[in-house]
């Protein structure tokens, strides 16, 4: 059993143990309460005795009931025990299981002549390649069986199957070159002989040859790896793959921008990368879709636009391809090698991008402030709608406004489409979305006011809070927004009531007990993006809202927690991966391809980074070979993890209180 | 002579035995004497065939028999000898054989126990007895009979049997047949047996009481109960503890349980009469509520006492 997300609960996970906690303490409380059994003396037990066992006899219910109440008290013992050994039983139940599956590796260790050379400051290649074994086997599971072979002309087992690892440096220590030659098929036979009907089963070469010395005739099943030594070391990401024939092509950053003359045409902006230590010819493949959501859909014919053939230069590049096409709201870019390369790393062939409605929407302001120039209204609102783009914003003054003038049959007659009353009264148009900004009460409505509260988003699904954290938000004053049946209440300040809530009435409306005069939020990311989501929602458009996962925001793959991960980032060397409970977190925006990897595992994940000054600022993670993906459910002032014991705890509670009921069952019938 | 209320006599009780109720004792002996059909003289028929002149019964003759008893009328009809049986007329021995067991002291705080009224009646019995001219004795007992009195005669033998009821000390399990059987040993002389008891015995009446009518006893049954034990109010989770043997039974008291328990009680009643009527003996259920002098009467009423 791993550990719970906290997307996993319906609750926050603080919530939850705290609601444990009261529960755990009531049925204490209510266990110690728990009234004794009273004694009481009577004339003469045999009547007793005479009337209980009529009863018993007869009563079957009754014995079920202390036998039901009887294995409840086992089982609740055998939580209890289960909770306390956890680590234990943990490690004797997977024992019996890795035994049986543990890995089977043969190191084939080249002592040919060649090994001999010196290179450098290292020594031979041969001591070279035994602190390369060392360095393995240090790295090595402790369970896996290693069989030591030295080759070179013939095969010799140095060491036999085992795993003691004090045995197989010694081993190590026994290596010494030849003067004669390298026959590694004889010992990549010898080798697969070995490893016949062993389950989980590979060869690790060491050796001063390339992969293409590698014999490519080894049974089905058995993974090759190779120990290079010597002045070649093999391909890392992001430096030259060392065959002509090898590359690494990747997609990083995908833009598009539309035209401004002509919106339905645009730009493609791509960021490449080429591995290779030469130009390399290749095509960027261009697909568009509104519905794809991934490689494989995208990759079909009536996706594809276009096919652009480019020299991609060594490093980092980017690509303009342009009069794009923007009918289609997705789009998708592959770069391909071209004939004869073979590239090395396919999955971070991709970048996606995904294209907001170009429509602009009729924004009717209608500014109450005093304070501020009416023609402009509330400049953080303002802001807000101008980051938003996409928007066509009228200004009215409050005196002018007249609810009636701007309904549903009227308002396509002034363009507008939404309807925003900062501080300037309640009543929207009938049948046209607004957006209420207020800390004043309607008429109908008794003010009731917070100062200085703690605001939180309540319902993060929502399309108008999607990406949105009022953490570190000031609130100064707000007011607490009154709510009726089917109302969404999207934000509270706690503890008092409703802050921002969703109608769907005859239209869509918002209204937020706000004044933004009276926060810091307008000087914060989230207003714009706040304010672009309720447009969007109010307009019917969240469907474009796909699930954030923001630029600069921690991203996270779910992964074992028992193994030791390592961040691997091209041109860097490998660094301990950042944890959260069992995911691993990634924050890097210089590739949209994440690697992690451990002594068992290799993960990859992949994200489009699209700049947040370019729509829509939101990514989305594709791609079939890679791994989801997803926001980092936990940041790291908030990390928090339901720790696995404490389900056991949770069980045995509700036992308790089954047989607390049981108990008052049999007190009170 | 009558009961002098006014003196205080030592050894006695006076929480049981008080003035008033001397006084009410003295009444119900005058009841009774009305009641009864001779004054002198101890007039109630023994079951003792012997030389009294009141035909009982026939019987073979055999050798050594007196001669005098030869039913010679019938010999003539029959050419058989057969003796003439006469009932035999005797002073009358009266036993209160009184329960002292724990059982017979449970009772709510303040209120009288079974003991309490069982030595009251038995006093009140016994003056009427003695009025009689009966003898009378006390016979406490528990799991065996402990300091039985000989039966005394004569009014003026009351304060000494109110000192034996005073000196009677509860305690100890019921064995009535045990008790009775370790009595029978010291060969009391046969005649009425008052047992007084609450009958809380697991072995039952049946064996004891056929005992007593085996060695020649009139046993007369009255049973003593305390329904107010029936009436508690407590439920739930109980320890209940016999009193007597200290026996701990764990139960779930619930509302149903109760009204077996009274069923229990009802059925244990119904078998002391059937074991009373068995040995031919009067049985009388009397719950604690009902005042002695009461008791007294339906005694009386019952018929079986100095009757």
């Amino acid at each position: 059993m791993n550990a719970l997300h906290v997307n996993e609960l319906l609750l926050h996970p603080a919530d939850v143990l705290r609601l444990a906690g009261v529960v755990a303490a009531l049925i204490l409380l209510l266990y110690l309460l728990k009234p004794r059994q009273r004694r009481v003396e009577v004339p003469f037990g045999g009547l007793w005795q005479r009337v209980l066992a009529q009863k018993e006899s007869r009563v079957v219910g009754r014995n079920l009931r202390r036998v039901i109440s009887f294995f409840l008290m086992i089982a609740l013992a055998g939580l209890f025990i289960a909770t306390l050994s956890e680590p234990l039983f943990a490690r004797r139940a997977t024992g019996p299981k890795a035994e049986t599956a543990r890995p089977h590796t043969v190191v084939i260790v080249d002592v040919s002549a060649s090994m001999q050379t010196e290179d450098g400051l290292v020594g031979t290649r041969l001591a070279e390649a035994q602190g390369a074994l060392r360095r393995w086997l240090a790295a090595a599971p402790p369970q896996e069986d290693v069989l030591l072979m030295a080759a070179s002309g013939h095969a010799e087992v140095l060491a036999g199957w085992g795993s003691d690892r004090a045995t197989l440096e010694e081993s190590v220590t026994r290596l010494h070159a030849t003067d004669g030659g390298l026959d590694l098929r004889r010992a990549m036979d010898t080798a697969q002989q070995a490893l016949a009907h062993r389950p989980q089963s590979r060869i690790v070469l060491v050796s001063d040859g390339g992969p293409a010395e590698l014999p490519l005739d080894v049974t089905p099943g058995i993974a090759i790896e190779h120990l290079r030594v010597g002045p070649s070391r093999g391909w890392q990401p992001g430096q030259p793959p060392p065959q002509r024939n090898l590359t690494n092509l990747a997609v990083g950053e995908l833009r598009v921008r539309p035209d401004p003359q002509d919106p339905s045409r645009g730009t493609l902006t791509v960021q490449v990368r080429n591995d290779s230590s030469q130009e390399t010819p290749a095509q960027l493949v261009l697909a568009a879709s509104d519905t794809a959501v991934n490689a494989a859909t995208f990759a079909k014919t009536e996706a594809l636009q276009r096919v652009v053939d480019v020299r991609l230069p060594p490093g980092l590049s980017t690509q303009i391809v342009p009069d794009v096409d923007l009918g289609a709201a997705r789009f998708a870019v592959q770069v391909r090698g071209k004939m004869g390369l073979h590239d090395v790393a396919p999955w971070d062939d991709w970048g996606f991008a995904v294209l907001a409605e170009r429509k602009e929407l009729g924004v009717l302001v209608v500014s109450g402030a005093s304070d501020v120039d009416a023609t402009t209204g509330n400049l953080y609102l303002a802001a807000a709608l101008f980051a938003h783009g996409k928007v066509k914003v009228q200004h009215l003054a409050a005196a002018d406004y007249r609810a009636d003038a701007f309904a549903a049959k009227d308002r396509a007659r002034h363009g507008v489409d939404v309807v925003v009353l900062d501080q300037a009264g309640f009543v929207l148009p009938e049948g046209t979305p607004g957006l209420i900004l207020s800390l004043a009460a309607a008429p109908t409505e008794t003010l009731r006011q917070a100062e200085g509260p703690e605001v939180a988003v309540r319902d993060e699904d929502h399309p108008a809070m999607r990406g949105i954290s009022f953490q570190d938000t000031n609130f100064d004053k707000v007011r607490l927004v009154p709510t009726r049946p089917g109302d969404t209440v999207l934000a509270v300040a706690k503890p008092r009531g409703p802050v921002m809530v969703a109608r769907q009435d005859a239209a869509r409306s918002l209204e937020w007990g706000i004044d933004l005069l009276e926060t810091d939020l307008g000087a914060r990311y989230a207003l714009p993006l706040l304010v672009s989501n309720a447009l969007l929602w109010l307009f019917g458009q969240e469907e474009t809202l796909v699930p954030p996962l923001l630029v600069g925001r921690p991203w996270a793959v779910d992964a074992p927690v028992d193994a030791s991960w390592q961040y691997v980032e091209p041109g860097q060397k490998p660094r301990p991966a950042r944890t959260s409970g069992r995911q691993l977190l990634g924050q890097s925006e210089h590739h949209g391809v994440h690697v992690w990897q451990s002594d068992a595992d290799r993960l990859v994940a992949r994200a489009t980074v699209i700049a947040p000054t370019e729509n829509p600022t939101l990514l989305q993670p594709w791609g079939p070979s890679a791994q989801t993906l997803h926001a980092a459910q936990v940041v790291e002032q908030d990390t928090f993890s339901l720790p696995r014991w404490s389900l056991w705890l949770i069980a045995a509670m509700l036992i308790l209180a089954v047989e607390w009921l049981t108990y008052l069952r049999r007190r009170t019938v | 002579m009558s009961v002098d209320a006014t003196t205080h006599h030592e050894g006695i009780r006076d929480d049981l035995f008080d003035a008033a109720f001397l006084g009410r004792v003295e009444q119900l002996a005058l009841l009774a004497r009305r009641m009864a059909t001779s004054g002198t003289r101890a007039n109630r028929r023994s079951r003792i065939v012997g030389s009294g002149i009141e035909f009982a019964d026939h019987r073979g003759y055999t050798p050594g028999d007196d001669l005098r008893n030869v039913d010679w009328k019938l010999f003539a009809r029959t050419e058989r000898l057969n003796l003439r049986l006469y009932e035999e007329e005797e002073d009358l021995s009266v036993y209160f054989l009184i329960d002292r067991s724990t059982s017979m002291t449970m009772a709510p705080d303040g209120e009288r126990t079974l003991l309490e009224r069982a030595l009251q009646v038995s006093a009140a019995l016994a003056y009427i007895a003695l009025s009689n001219l009966d003898r009378v004795a006390v016979v406490p007992f528990a799991d065996k009979v402990t300091a039985p009195m000989r039966p005394v005669r004569g009014r003026a033998q009351f304060f000494k049997i109110l000192r034996t009821l005073s000196d009677v000390q509860p305690g100890g399990a019921t064995d009535v047949q045990a008790s009775f059987a370790g009595w029978l040993r010291t060969q009391p002389r046969p005649g009425l047996a008052v047992v007084i008891s609450d009958f809380f015995d697991a072995k039952g009446l049946g064996d004891a009481l056929r005992l007593l009518t085996y060695r020649g006893f009139e046993p007369m049954v009255l049973q003593l109960v305390d329904r107010t034990l029936l009436d508690a109010d407590v439920q739930g989770d109980l320890a209940i503890v016999d009193c007597e043997t200290g026996e701990l039974r764990e139960i779930v008291l619930t509302p149903q349980l109760l009204t077996r328990y009274r069923a229990a009680f009802e059925a244990l009643g119904h078998e002391v009469q059937r074991a009373a009527s068995e040995a031919g003996a009067r049985c009388l259920q009397v719950d604690l509520s009902v005042p002695f002098d009461d008791v007294v009467m339906r005694v009386f009423r019952a018929g079986g006492f100095l009757g």
